[in-house]
């Protein structure tokens, strides 16, 4: 017996298809501007999540990104992290956080010539415990890899982007929680 | 004529899950400050970006 969904034409959507469903769109949209915050969109309906941001520009210079996650107000401590780029010249190196840990995550770097994308996921947030981050992505000249956690065992219900110049980021994005 | 000399604040865009809404407005002082790192060098960036 097939293993739901697995609609045909002209069929009702039943709550145990619908349930069935790993994968949805939480919210998405095109961003301008010197902060994008987001709340309620971490919950139990989902463990993980994934968030693509893509036409990452930073238009006043190069920037490094960073990344919170928050409730009512955003954390500010103990975000660990450790990554790796490799140049179009070329080039490579290491970047990552401090032994103290820093106050935001760096999911990348953006510029105002070439475009950023960054597929970024998120390992149970809404629960109380430490959440992982997980970034594959392209910075404004380089690709990246980065993996790291959030040394807090604390339930987050959003999060937010902004680079550390606090100018202007542009970009377009959507979030999708998985089970 | 307009004599308003205020420098007008960085813009930031608020989601809310709960609601669906979108709300786009100026930051508050306590937000931008909180955004706000210029001496943090965590990664390599070069002076000139190049195409």
């Amino acid at each position: 017996m097939p293993t739901p969904p697995d609609f045909s034409v002209g069929q009702y959507n039943t709550a145990a298809y619908m349930n069935a469903i790993g994968w949805w769109r939480i919210a998405g949209g095109t961003h301008s501007g010197a902060l994008l915050s987001l709340n309620n969109v971490f919950t139990s309906s989902y463990r993980n999540y994934m968030l693509k941001l893509d036409q990452f520009f930073t238009p006043s210079g190069v920037r490094t990104i960073g990344i919170q996650l928050q409730n009512a107000s955003p954390s500010m401590t103990a975000y660990f992290w450790a990554g790796y780029y490799s140049t179009f010249t070329g080039g490579f190196g290491a970047a990552n956080s401090t032994g103290a840990g820093m106050t935001y995550w760096v999911p990348g770097t953006a510029g105002g010539y070439s475009p950023m994308a960054s597929t970024i996921e998120f390992f149970n947030p809404a629960l109380a415990l430490k959440t992982n981050i997980v970034v594959s992505g392209i910075n404004f000249d380089a690709g990246y890899h980065m993996g790291g956690y959030h040394d807090t065992a604390t339930a987050y219900n959003g999060f937010r982007i902004f680079n550390t110049v606090g100018d202007t980021c542009n970009f377009t994005w959507s979030l999708y929680g998985y089970k | 004529m307009d004599t308003n000399n205020e420098t007008t604040k960085p813009q930031g865009t608020f989601y809310d899950g709960l609601t669906g809404e979108m709300v786009i407005r100026e930051l508050t002082d306590k937000e931008i400050s909180s955004i706000y790192y210029p001496d943090d060098k965590p990664f390599y960036l070069p002076s000139i970006e190049k195409p």
